[in-house]
C-alpha cells in the first residue's frame, strides 16, 4: 500500500460496509436528515454537515458562510427505497419490494440495491442494524 | 424466463439468473443460479456425428474424479444409458445430476447439469430446466435478464455487457453488426423523458428519421461510403418493465431489423 492510500485511510473515516453484512442489514434513515416529497415523486434530502466547531475553522467557515446542509436529490426509484429504509425492512424485504414494484429481476435489484445502500451509508444519510435476519 | 445462447434455449424460474457465461458457438459454458445453494449448468462442443457420448461422459466424470481425489475427498457416481442421452450423478463436495445428449442439427454435444453444496433433491430442478431445453430451432435465440431475440443463424458474439437495469449484447457477422439493449424501469424512463428522444440519444442516432407506430419506434440512419445505414427498432416492453432496442449497421437489406426479432 503506498502512502497515498495508508493518509487517506487515515483521514477518510467513512466505513465501507461489506456486501455480506448489508445484505443482513435493516437500513434506517438517519433521522437527523430533513425531507421533502416532489411532484413527481422524487424526495430531497437535507443532510447536516459536520460542524466545524468553534476554532479556527469554525470561524473562517462561519466567515465564508459556509452551508450547513448537504442537499441529496433521489428519483423515484432511490425514494422508493429511502421509504423503506425504516429499520423494519431487511434488505432481503426491500430487494423482494422493488422487484414486485419495478418489474425487475432478482440479481438486478440486488446489486442496484446494494449499491445505491452502500452509497446511503457511506454519505450518513441511513444507519445500518446489522444482524441475522429474523 | 428464458436463457438462449447460441442457439439453446431453456426456462428457468425467474429469480434464477445467469451468473457465468463463457466461450462461443463451438465451445462454451454457462452457469445459471438460484438464490440458494442449486445451480444448472451447461456446457456444450462443437462434435462429429458418431461421437461416442459414453465415452466422453466418462472422461468427464474421471476428470471430476481426480479433483475430488486432489482434494482428498470422496466421489461416487452413477450413469443410467438411456435412448438419446445418457444420464448421471455423482456425489463428492459438490452433487450434481446431469445428462449428456448430442444435438444433431447443432452439431454439438451439450451436458446439462444441476448442481448443489448440499445433498439437496436435484431431479425436480433438474427435470424441470431439462424438459425445458432445445437445441433444434430455425431461428437462433438470444435471451437473458428479460431481453429476448430471435435472429437469422450464425451471428457470434462480439461484446456483452450485463449491468444493474441494462443488457447489452453486440452479435456481428461479415454483413451486419447488431446490438441489442434492455433497460429496465421503462415506466420511469419514458415517463422522465419521452420515448423516441430518450431512444434517440442512447442509440447515438441525432440525426435519424423516426417512425412511430403501435409496435415501437424505428429509427433510420441513411450511410455514406464510410459508414453503412443504421436501422434499429425500440419497444416498450411493459409486462418487464422494459425497453428493448435493436440497432444493426448493415448495407445488406435482408439484415435490415424486423419486429419479429424481439421474440
Amino acid at each position: 500500500m503506498g502512502l497515498v492510500q495508508v493518509a487517506k485511510r487515515l483521514i477518510d473515516r467513512s466505513e465501507t460496509i461489506k456486501p455480506e453484512q448489508l445484505r443482513t442489514s435493516k437500513p434506517l434513515r438517519n433521522p437527523e436528515v430533513d425531507q421533502s416529497i416532489g411532484d413527481d415523486g422524487s424526495v430531497l434530502l437535507l443532510a447536516p454537515l459536520i460542524r466545524q466547531g468553534t476554532g479556527m475553522m469554525g470561524l473562517m467557515a462561519k466567515w465564508m458562510k459556509a452551508p450547513d446542509h448537504k442537499k441529496f436529490e433521489l428519483e423515484p426509484v432511490g425514494a422508493f427505497v429511502w421509504n423503506l429504509c425504516d429499520g423494519r425492512h431487511t434488505f432481503e424485504g426491500i430487494s423482494k419490494k422493488l422487484r414486485e414494484q419495478f418489474k425487475m429481476n432478482r440479481v438486478e435489484a440486488d446489486a442496484a440495491l446494494l449499491a445505491f445502500l452502500q452509497m446511503l451509508s457511506q454519505r450518513r444519510l441511513i444507519t445500518l442494524t446489522i444482524g441475522k435476519e429474523n | 424466463m428464458t436463457f438462449a445462447w447460441y442457439g439453446f434455449a431453456l426456462e428457468h424460474p425467474e429469480d434464477w439468473a445467469p451468473v457465468t457465461i463463457t466461450g462461443a458457438r463451438q465451445e462454451g459454458y454457462v452457469r445459471i443460479a438460484s438464490p440458494g445453494r442449486q445451480s444448472f449448468q451447461i456446457r456444450w462442443k462443437a462434435a462429429r456425428q458418431d461421437v461416442n457420448l459414453a465415452s466422453v461422459l466418462a472422461e468427464y466424470l474421471d476428470r471430476l474424479e481426480k479433483d475430488a481425489k486432489a482434494a482428498k475427498t470422496e466421489f461416487h457416481s452413477q450413469v443410467d444409458p438411456g435412448e438419446s442421452r445418457i444420464s448421471y450423478r455423482y456425489n463428492s463436495t459438490t452433487h450434481g445430476r446431469g445428462a449428456i445428449l448430442q444435438s444433431e442439427s447443432s452439431g454439438r454435444v451439450f451436458f446439462l447439469e444441476a448442481i448443489s453444496s448440499k445433498g439437496d433433491s436435484l431431479l425436480p430442478t433438474f427435470r424441470k430446466l431439462f424438459d425445458s431445453f432445445s437445441a433444434d430451432t430455425d431461428l437462433e435465440r438470444w435471451a437473458l435478464y428479460g431481453l429476448s431475440l430471435s435472429l437469422p443463424k450464425g451471428l457470434e458474439v462480439e461484446k456483452k455487457v450485463l449491468q444493474a437495469g441494462r443488457t447489452q449484447i453486440v452479435l456481428g457477422n461479415k454483413k451486419a453488426s447488431i446490438e441489442a439493449q434492455r433497460w429496465g424501469f421503462a415506466e420511469q424512463l419514458v415517463a422522465k423523458h419521452g420515448l423516441e428522444p430518450w431512444a434517440r440519444s442512447m442509440l447515438q442516432l441525432p440525426k435519424s428519421e423516426a417512425n412511430i407506430d403501435e409496435l415501437g419506434v424505428r429509427f433510420t440512419q441513411s450511410g455514406s461510403l464510410l459508414r453503412p445505414p443504421v436501422s434499429a427498432l425500440v419497444q416498450v416492453q411493459p409486462e418487464r418493465n422494459q425497453i428493448a432496442t435493436i440497432k444493426v449497421s448493415t448495407r445488406h437489406e435482408e439484415w435490415r431489423p424486423i419486429w419479429d426479432w424481439f421474440k
